[in-house]
């Protein structure tokens, strides 16, 4: 195995849902032991499934997240089979405590005892339980400690729960994007800011270690999504600064570019996107499109930047009447071979069988002793001397209770067995959880 | 010491969205940030719109000055000889280097990673570029509809009747600057940890495949039942989700399924609907039908309150709901002011802007929000200043086109 860059490091998980998991990932994937704390007691929504045991006949009817399950079956632990958490939690170890009861509590403070760095996206709930940064600095006092939350732990929305997708709304995500002509209830689900907020938990904790490798003091950090997925629109808000101008959505176009769109293609909700940026690369799509459209294309009113924008509703709809006779990949690549950015719109389907992912080791094959042995996206990028690879399986729920609490923490024996038989230390979600 | 990486240095070779937002963050958490603009023209950003009264000028386009705060910038000729010689040598005093050229640019201009990394094993060199350094795609050309719709997300994104639809402006290249972050610091502090630095291949593509809304859970789903997300597709079928009008705008909820249907009852002020057998079974509360019947009763309450009071009664009732807020609403919203969010720099051109802040807060190296810097504002400093070049030297290079 290569040497990864986060060997050494150990950090304490407890996070629920996407966006923070998906950034613990990243700290698992390069190296780090992340051990997350679940406890058999409660059940985080969205997280290790919608509900803990759903409704077996219902699960085909639920919306892309909730279904996820091999084969739709829940099986017999559906939390160990939940395609959201499984993703997320390649490399990382499970352990389980209740968190309610002060062993759980105790179980925590040791594991941040011996730890670098502390994740949680619990909106204030270890503040209440005695687990906020002010008790846990005094466990660790050169901890660091990364606090994901909607809107940040002060001003008069910290309390304000949700889902990155009701965020969106609060930071303006929402009233920027959608179809143009019906603005703004046409907004669409995809949640841009939950994996944002992943990779700024990553990179933020990296620069507070690299502070305290320096200094030797840890700190406490408060990440807003919404904070720091404004950052993503940011030169909206510097428009609006400087000129006051409330920028709208302008649909798949381009403010200032044209051609830029999605085109319907060949074949059954097949569509292509096309984006021109200059008179050269017009002059290339017009020789690509060949003869056939050579009529139209050389009209005046599409000569220049300028005037294609004018007349886009025209260009567009000439452009989809040549797009519509071919399919999205015959497009792509003609498109491309002549120096014009034309890409397939591609489902699920295609892009998880696409060449070029592949070909770059984008999946990778884990056979998972619950779930079954499946292709699992895993290389985001590509290192030159480590290599993303799965040391460790999605975890099942309390899978690494015996090497943390034996090994780690030196539970005792005794201890261990009470700790069992109380409901901290288990495999299962208590029966009572639906 | 009170900014995180204020020891450290950065070169930064990239031009665009993707790079400069890679750059901008660790500007941010206190990086000196050494941008290297062309002598003539500078980012090609600085030439795109919106600008300062819409008045093109290279020092006011709004991408520009938000995507570079905080940076200081040089301009070097990287296609002459000598130019390429300071980038190395400026290369081998820094601790990363970010690029963002065409896949083999870097080498044909005397800067490929196994060239810089001889002088500076312990480099973290990122890469960022559409498609990756290889793979068939390698020198596809790319703009941000054109990654989202190939990233797999576009598909299943609007409504079923109409073509997918993309999300707001450069969404998909600022989350591959973001991860480059991401992947630039966990690398180097591998090398902090007495390993040497690496080349990191970042994708803009892959980027937009693997982490632009839930592709990772996505994509296995698909793995685990060939179930292929469409346009039908509701994140969750519970209602009410998603947009609804209100008295004075827009608002979004969730707050369907087993758990928060109940909350939502009360929250408008029909509690009896929980016991209502329309709405009784898990089966009932992802209903097509019956959401018609509920979305009904739910508009006739939103529309008639304003999006304080439905935040006001969702807080109070548990439910996840809240305001579509305009991007001016966001600028002067008392929460984000509460919070010091965005602030105010001083700009030589523009005059006062107002940036937007901490993308998070730091207990102890609060972030550093700096204008962005004018097209070869620090130049002398840095070849003068940090290579020693004397203004007889500069002279010469500047009468050679180099800076």
């Amino acid at each position: 195995m290569s040497r990864l860059p986060l060997e050494g490091v150990r950090v304490v998980d407890m996070t629920a849902v996407i966006g923070a998991p998906f950034g613990t990932m990243m700290l698992a994937d390069l190296g780090a032991e992340v051990i997350r704390v679940e406890s058999c007691n409660y059940f985080p929504s969205t997280t290790r499934g919608y509900q803990a045991r759903p409704q077996k006949e219902l699960i085909p009817r639920l919306g892309p997240v909730g279904r996820g399950y091999p084969d739709y079956d829940p099986g017999q632990r559906p939390w160990n089979r939940f395609a959201l958490f499984n993703c997320h939690g390649v490399n990382k170890l499970s352990i389980t405590a209740d968190l309610l009861q002060p062993e759980g509590r105790a179980t925590v403070e040791a594991l941040v005892r011996i730890s670098d760095i502390m994740v949680e996206n619990m909106t204030g709930a270890l503040e209440k339980l005695g687990l906020g940064y002010d008790r846990l600095r005094r466990v660790s006092p050169d901890l660091i400690m990364v606090s994901v939350s909607g809107m940040g732990t002060t001003g008069p929305y910290r309390n304000l729960r949700g889902y990155g997708q009701i965020f969106e709304d609060v930071l303006g995500h929402a009233w920027l994007r959608g179809y143009a002509e019906d603005h703004p209830q046409s907004l669409t689900q995809a949640v841009a800011s939950d994996p944002a907020a992943g990779a700024g938990l990553v990179w933020a904790s990296m620069a507070a270690l690299h502070y305290r490798d320096v200094t030797g003091r840890g700190q406490y950090i408060d990440m807003s999504m919404a904070e720091n997925y404004i950052h993503h629109l940011g030169s909206t808000f510097v428009d609006y600064a400087m000129n006051r101008r409330v920028q709208r959505t302008t649909g798949n176009r381009h403010p200032f570019l044209a051609p830029h769109g999605c085109y319907r293609c060949k074949g059954d909700d097949r569509w292509v996107t096309i984006a021109v940026r200059n008179d050269e690369e017009w002059r290339a799509l017009r020789r690509a499109m060949g003869p056939s459209e050579e009529g139209w294309a050389r009209d005046r009113r599409f000569a220049d930047g300028y005037r294609r924008l004018r007349n886009q509703d025209e260009l567009d709809r000439r452009i989809e009447g040549w797009t519509c006779r071919h399919t999205p990949k015959e497009i792509q690549e003609r498109l491309q071979r002549a120096g014009v950015a034309a890409g397939a719109v591609m489902d699920i389907a295609d892009i998880f069988n696409d060449e070029h992912l592949r070909q770059r080791g984008f999946f990778q094959r884990i056979d998972h002793p619950e779930a079954g042995s499946h292709d699992y996206p895993v290389a985001l990028w590509q290192m030159s001397s480590s290599r993303f690879e799965v040391r460790q399986t999605p975890p099942l729920l309390g899978e690494h209770n015996e090497y943390v609490y034996r090994q780690l923490l030196a539970t005792p024996e005794g201890v261990y067995r009470r700790l069992v038989a109380e409901g901290h230390i288990g495999m299962e979600y208590a029966p009572d959880i639906p | 010491m009170n900014a995180s990486l204020a020891d450290v240095t950065v070169l930064d070779l990239t031009s665009g969205i993707a790079g400069p937002f890679c750059a901008k963050l660790l500007a941010g958490l206190g990086a000196e940030v050494i941008k290297i603009e062309r002598p003539w023209g500078g980012d090609p950003t600085r030439q795109v719109g919106p600008f300062l009264r819409d008045e093109p000028h290279a020092e006011t386009s709004a991408l520009f000055l938000d995507l570079n705060g905080g940076k200081k910038s040089v301009t070097l000729n990287l296609r002459s000889t000598p130019g390429a010689a300071i980038a190395r040598e400026l290369a081998a005093g820094a601790d990363m280097l970010i690029e963002s050229f065409t896949p083999g640019a870097m080498e044909r201009l005397g800067l490929g990673y196994d060239r810089v990394r001889g002088s500076n094993p312990r480099l973290t060199y990122v890469s960022i570029s559409n498609f990756g350094q290889n793979g068939p795609y390698r020198d596809y050309k790319g703009s941000d509809i054109v990654f989202f719709g190939m990233g797999g997300e576009m598909f299943s994104t609007g409504l079923p009747d109409r073509s997918p639809i993309r999300l707001a402006n450069y969404i998909v290249q600022h989350q591959a600057g973001n991860l480059a972050a991401a992947a630039a610091l966990m690398d180097f502090q591998g090398g902090s940890r007495g390993g040497a630095g690496q080349w990191l291949d970042i994708s803009i593509y892959e980027s937009a495949a693997g982490s632009v809304d839930r592709r990772f859970q996505y994509l296995l789903g698909y793995a685990y039942n060939h179930a292929i997300p469409n346009r039908s597709d509701n994140i969750w079928a519970a209602y009410p989700t998603g947009v609804y009008p209100c008295k004075d705008g827009f608002i979004d909820i969730f707050g369907g399924g087993r758990q928060f249907f109940p909350r939502t009852c009360r929250m408008i002020g029909r509690p009896e609907l929980v016991e209502d057998p329309r709405f009784a079974s898990d089966a009932d509360l992802i209903d097509s039908g019956r959401k018609d019947e509920f979305d009904a009763i739910f508009l006739s309450w939103a529309i008639d309150h304003t999006r304080a009071e439905i935040l006001e009664a969702a807080q109070q009732a548990n439910v996840y709901a809240a305001p579509m807020l305009t991007p001016e609403d966001v600028f002067h919203d008392a929460h984000y002011r509460e919070r010091g969010f965005f602030v105010e720099v001083q700009h030589p051109v523009v005059g006062t802007i107002g940036y937007p802040g901490a993308p998070a807060k730091f207990s102890e190296t609060p972030w550093t929000a700096a204008a962005a810097p004018l097209l070869g504002e620090h130049t002398p400093e840095i070849l003068s200043g940090r290579l020693g070049y004397t203004s007889r030297e500069l002279s010469r290079l500047r009468q050679a086109d180099v800076i």
